[in-house]
């Protein structure tokens, strides 16, 4: 019988809270990644109507906003090895006291810290998605009128895509942590 | 957060008209064009720009209508796809873009039936932006024998009419709206500019109803546009010789918005003469400063009655006027993400093509030296 919200928050089994990472690190990796393209795409197909040399440059756009979604997969697959399958049902106590089996103290800590790791991967990638694609079409569009003012506005862009690779580092980081017996 | 949703249905559209903005035309083909010693030249100069081959069906000798209705038809092509392809609510505002030049139709057609020319004459000379299926029956529209009713279905069934409606229906409080007295007696331009007035304020208020950036950047284009109406109708019927009972009826053309409603409106109001005009402008320094500087045309106006107004140096409220809408609509191509653009592109297009009527005429009239008075478009700016 549970007695508050807390209670059933707390007692939902950590392996639940792990394989939600795994689907919060592709799905909102995905969503950025497709939102950056569809920003970047329309204003690159538009733009290169009147002015056909800036198709092959304007690509980087959107190869950057693809490596978000390998990110993603990355995450993912990652997460995915550290969980081997149900080894026994955990009963999340209420109040963790250093009496508790260790066992149960991993498994908790390991759910919900993939949980974090997944969502961290997933958070990054979604933001850095949609702000490669705004750059990404300002940068076609002020390419097509003067070719000068390219590489300059990729410069941009560069520093946009690099947000996402700093959440990957540090899921990365917190999946090394974690052992899942 | 417009910046994440707007591409979605309007990227395309977006990138489009701004290809469209780099093939204005740029100083060196100005300068290319005023060499041109015939309107053959200019002809072949113009067909190494983004106009290419537009005029190649052309018989031999060009009159300068023909330039300019062909350069008319090549923007209305342009516009036209865009519009094809445009989303709610960008499909609106490009309607409302084109309303503004049915409206300018409608009245040639209408002053053109009543002087008893030929339809088929009226419909080459008609503006292709505003072009609208029905315009066709205005022409065969028979003033005198025609029952009101069917005049009043003529006239409201077109894309304006329900500008058409508020004029009636406001012009005629007492009596039963009497159409065909009103097209025969009272002055065409005093219907073109309620009719304008009326679509502005529509305009305005669609503008307001999408918020956003496109609200910031249209509304203050529109703001500008209301006063520059406000100032060329006063200015022209002060100087013009209407006597002082319909120079009343200006006030009814004031658009009820922009940055001189409502006090300036109301002090212009009051005014008979130039110099009251200049001292109800006193709070508004921009267009203080634009009073001043035109003021000589018409002073020279009132003084001599020669030809002599096509010198240089001055000019009339409405060159002014264009001069400082160039500006406006230069600025709005620097921001991303709104519908500003199009109507930007569409007054700057517009822009170009009196330039280059005007080349053309001072060609033909062998006075090159006046060419120096064009509007330039998206000059380099030098003095930074």
């Amino acid at each position: 019988m549970y007695n508050s919200w807390l209670e059933i928050i707390r007692s939902i089994s950590p392996y639940n809270w792990a394989l939600y990472g795994i689907a919060m690190a592709l799905f909102l990796s995905i969503v950025g990644a497709a939102w950056g393209i569809f920003i970047a795409g329309t204003s690159i197909v538009g733009a290169s109507v009147k002015a056909p040399r800036i198709i092959s440059k304007s690509l980087i756009s959107i190869i950057f906003c693809e490596a978000l979604g390998i990110y993603g997969v990355i995450v993912a697959v990652l997460l995915h090895i550290k969980l081997t399958g149900l080894k026994q049902e955990v009963q999340v106590p209420l109040v963790l006291t250093d009496k508790t089996d260790p066992l149960i103290m991993n498994t908790i800590w390991g759910g919900w810290g993939l949980f974090a790791a997944g969502l961290t991967a997933g958070l990054s990638n979604f933001a850095s998605g949609i702000s490669v694609g705004i750059t990404g079409s300002s940068c076609a569009l002020a390419d097509a009128y003067n070719s000068d003012l390219f590489v300059r506005m990729l410069m941009i862009e560069i520093c946009a895509s690099v947000i996402a690779l700093y959440g990957l580092i540090v899921a990365v980081v917190s999946i090394g942590d974690v052992q899942l017996t | 957060m417009e910046l994440c949703f707007y591409n979605s249905k309007n990227g395309y559209l977006e990138a489009i008209l701004r290809g469209f903005r780099s093939s204005f035309l740029t100083t060196e083909e100005y300068k290319k064009l005023t060499e041109a010693d015939t309107l053959e030249d200019l002809k072949s100069i113009l067909e190494d720009t983004d106009y290419g081959s537009f005029m190649m069906d052309e018989p031999s000798p060009i009159a300068v209508t023909t330039i300019a209705q062909k350069c008319k038809e090549k923007m209305a092509h342009e516009f036209n796809y865009i519009r094809a392809q445009a989303e709610e609510p960008l499909r609106t505002f490009l309607d409302y873009i084109a309303k503004e030049k049915m409206i300018d139709n409608v009245i040639s057609l209408i002053q053109g039936t009543l002087n008893k020319k030929s339809p088929e004459e009226l419909l080459s000379r008609v503006d292709p932006l505003g072009y609208f299926p029905q315009m066709k029956s205005i022409t065969s529209m028979d003033v005198q024998n025609s029952h009101d009713d069917v005049l009043k279905v003529l006239l409201i069934e077109t894309p304006i009419g329900s500008y058409f409606d508020k004029y009636l229906s406001t012009n005629t409080p007492n009596e039963k709206n009497n159409v065909s007295t009103l097209l025969n007696d009272m002055d065409i331009e005093i219907l073109r500019n309620t009719l304008k007035k009326a679509w502005l304020e529509d305009f305005y208020n669609f503008i307001r109803k999408l918020g956003g950036k496109t609200e910031e950047v249209m509304g203050h284009i529109l703001k500008s546009v209301a006063d520059f109406r406000v100032l060329s109708v006063t200015l022209n019927t002060i100087n013009s010789s209407l006597s002082l009972e319909l120079q009343k009826d200006r006030n009814d053309m004031f658009p009820c918005f922009g940055y001189l409603y409502p006090e300036g409106t109301d002090r212009i109001r009051k005014c008979w003469n130039n110099e009251t005009v200049h001292a109800a402008l006193e709070n508004y320094p921009m267009y203080y400063d634009l009073y001043e500087e035109c003021k000589q045309f018409y002073m020279k106006n009132e003084n001599m009655n020669e030809n002599k107004l096509v010198d240089n140096n001055i000019k009339s409220l409405e060159d002014l006027l264009y001069v400082k809408l160039v500006k406006l609509c230069e600025t709005a191509f620097d921001q991303h993400c709104h519908f500003g653009i199009f109507y930007a592109w569409v007054k700057l297009k517009e822009q170009e093509i009196r330039n280059i009527v005007w080349i053309s005429d001072m060609i033909l009239m062998n006075r090159k030296e006046c060419i120096a008075s064009i509007i330039p478009i998206f000059e380099p700016q030098t003095d930074l």
